[in-house]
């Protein structure tokens, strides 16, 4: 886990090749696919970014993480895990959440989010053939917003399209500041 | 230690007791009939917090009764009912305060609102009042050298109000994306 400090004031927890405690239970699985673009990444890989941006009267806050495992069926297929009903709170969030009530899980409202930053995301750096699926996700009561979450998935599209041997600070920085 | 009751000047008295100068009087941001002495009164007054309410109802009289309410709304705490003018001092405080978090529609939304409802000679209420105190409260506390998160939670607490009142109906229904439905429902707004 790499914590990041990210203009002006926030904070960003990210994981490579790994995803934080924070399963949930999935009541829908949604499923869009998308036009290969790119040649697949040759090893299935992970990633996840938590996020914390205040802004004032609010605090913009997000955690998504997916994995995506290439194959040969000539398809990019996103799946986004839906949670609903009452979550548990997510403890061992950034320190700066204490504004707010964080729940494990990914409400509907925010899925068409998700898709929209997955697609973007692989467009600026396809990933190609194979399944991204974001299984892992907690929201801010007040903090989470679609903002948010279209910025977390493009970001993690991203992220898990790096190296994670290779990969250096200012990269990451670029990748995640003025994002979220 | 953020009990509510009173009124604006249990708001400054918390962090203002025993070091408010003139220049922090001066920016005592919610127009209390426009003059630094009454600003002054209210911090001077306070002494101790036990006090606030006392003294609040001799004559601090910046927080009005009878203020409009948009219903169904979060709660406003203490300030429920209550209406106040905005000062330009005041409006450039919230505005120097939220320029170092970036510029974002829904703050420059409410800047807004409380900027014409100042050149109207409009009191504000509801969610304006609730923004406009937060933002006051967070700036002081801040620029005392409190971080982020605990200013906000100290100035939401201050006033007792719903995380969710701070932004107006109007603003949130103009920026869906930056608002879950936990915001939309809390002001009775439709997706």
């Amino acid at each position: 886990m790499i914590d990041l400090r990210i203009a002006p004031m926030g904070r960003a927890r990210v994981w490579l090749q790994a995803l934080p405690d924070c399963s949930y239970t999935a009541n829908e699985v949604l499923e869009r696919k998308v036009p290969v673009v790119g040649t697949a990444q040759a090893s299935a890989r992970r990633a996840a970014i938590e996020a914390f941006a205040p802004r004032g009267a609010y605090c913009p806050y997000g955690l998504l993480g997916a994995e995506f495992v290439p194959d040969l069926s000539g398809a990019m297929t996103i799946q986004v895990m839906i949670s609903t009903g009452n979550l548990d709170v997510l403890q061992g969030v950034i320190p700066g959440t204490i504004t707010d009530t964080v729940r494990r899980g990914l409400p509907s409202e925010y899925a068409d989010s998700v898709f929209d930053g997955a697609i973007q995301g692989n467009l600026d750096a396809p990933l190609g053939s194979g399944v991204l699926q974001f299984n892992c996700a907690a929201h801010g009561e007040a903090g989470s917003s679609r903002r948010v979450f279209r910025q977390l998935s493009e970001v993690v599209t991203r992220l898990v399209g790096i190296d994670p041997s290779s990969v250096t600070m200012e990269q990451l920085l670029s990748l995640i500041d003025h994002k979220v | 230690m953020y009990e509510s009751g009173g009124n604006l000047v249990h708001v400054y008295g918390q962090y203002s007791v025993g070091k408010a100068s003139g220049e922090d009087l001066a920016r005592a941001a919610v127009d209390c009939g426009g003059s630094v002495a009454n600003a002054a009164m209210m911090v001077d007054g306070v002494g101790e917090v036990e006090e606030a309410g006392k003294l609040g109802e001799e004559g601090v009289d910046c927080l009005e009764e009878g203020g409009g309410a948009d219903a169904p709304a979060p709660s406003l705490g203490i300030l429920e009912g209550k209406s106040a003018t905005v000062s330009q001092k005041g409006l450039d405080i919230v505005k120097a305060h939220l320029a170092q978090f970036g510029s974002f529609p829904e703050n420059e939304a409410m800047i807004a609102r409380l900027q014409a409802a100042m050149e109207a000679g409009e009191r504000v209420s509801g969610a304006d009042l609730s923004f406009y105190m937060h933002e006051l409260a967070e700036s002081t506390l801040m620029k005392g050298g409190m971080v982020y998160e605990d200013a906000h939670e100290a100035a939401l607490a201050k006033y007792d109000v719903s995380r969710f009142s701070v932004y107006h109906p109007d603003v949130i229904a103009a920026n869906p994306a930056s608002f879950g439905d936990v915001w939309r429902n809390a002001w009775g707004l439709s997706r």
